[in-house]
């Protein structure tokens, strides 16, 4: 069969299993270091999947070195509104602590520390995406 | 209430009726001022991308996402996506991620409906991030 033109553009063995030993998340979906390469001028920018049980992500506060998204969004198809859940999400040195239950994206400019993020309470997988638009050379510095 | 110090980092989505199901969209920019838009919508008939030619003036990912979550490897359906100006198909059966890339045309088609909640979500990504160049100390 002739090789297609495009066919390194498709990926479809994009699925990772989570890191952690009971994990608070589905298996996530992801480009890999090898598609990336693959794909001229493109970056990875996102890692997308579900969030299955309430508790405290594993992540420790940090920074990044470019602007990251979280998307928080309702599972729900007829309601994208309502997240099904409450989330705490801390910001700075301080850890000021947010708290919603709503469909959101929770952006956090380059250099603002942000974790621990908190699901205290879940009545429904939502989905958890991380975006960063540009990609950001922190994540994948060993790709390019 | 005061307003707090983060409160601008809580964005609030667009979210559309399309049938009996919702399409969320997040518009944005980020810090150098390009901007960048995330779509989420269960796959139907009202709401897939139309079969027309699209081309945009950045580079897209599109991923298939399945309904349930201890199975996001398992979509409903079959959809095709055609790239280039030649239209080489490709057809969706399972969790996939599709690179479109700045300029090329992309047409969608739903060959068999899904039966179950299937997604698709859409990023509109900028220009890929390059740090500043650091020039390094010396004598």
């Amino acid at each position: 069969m002739a090789e297609k033109k495009y066919n390194h553009l498709v990926l479809d063995d994009l699925v990772h299993q989570p890191m952690t030993q009971v994990p608070q998340n589905s298996p996530y979906l992801a480009g890999s270091p090898f598609f990336w390469k693959l794909a001229p001028g493109a970056v990875g920018q996102f890692a997308f999947y579900y969030i299955m049980r309430p508790g405290m992500f594993a992540e420790p506060p940090h920074t990044h070195k470019a602007d990251e998204y979280l998307m928080f969004i309702s599972s729900n198809p007829r309601d994208m509104k309502s997240l099904g859940a409450t989330v705490e999400i801390a910001f700075g040195e301080e850890w000021e602590k947010y708290s919603f239950d709503y469909s959101t994206f929770v952006y956090f400019p380059k250099g603002v520390v942000h974790c621990p993020v908190f699901v205290r309470r879940l009545e429904r997988p939502f989905f958890l995406g991380h975006f960063w638009p540009g990609g950001e050379p922190a994540h994948f510095d060993n790709l390019t | 209430m005061a307003k707090r110090k983060y409160d601008n980092c809580f964005l609030k989505p667009e979210i559309t009726q399309a049938g009996q199901y919702q399409i969320f969209k997040m518009k944005g920019k980020d810090s150098r001022g390009y901007p960048w838009m995330v779509r989420l919508a269960p796959i139907t008939a009202k709401t897939y991308p139309a079969e027309m030619h699209q081309t945009a003036n950045a580079d897209r990912i599109e991923l298939y996402v399945g309904g349930k979550p201890a199975e996001i490897d398992k979509i409903s359906g079959k959809m095709e996506v055609a790239l280039g100006e030649e239209a080489e198909k490709y057809n969706i059966e399972k969790a996939a991620m599709v690179y479109v890339p700045k300029g090329v045309p992309v047409q969608h088609r739903i060959i068999k409906d899904p039966k179950e909640t299937t997604w698709l979500l859409n990023l509109t990504l900028t220009p890929k991030y390059e740090p500043p160049k650091v020039k390094k100390g010396g004598k």
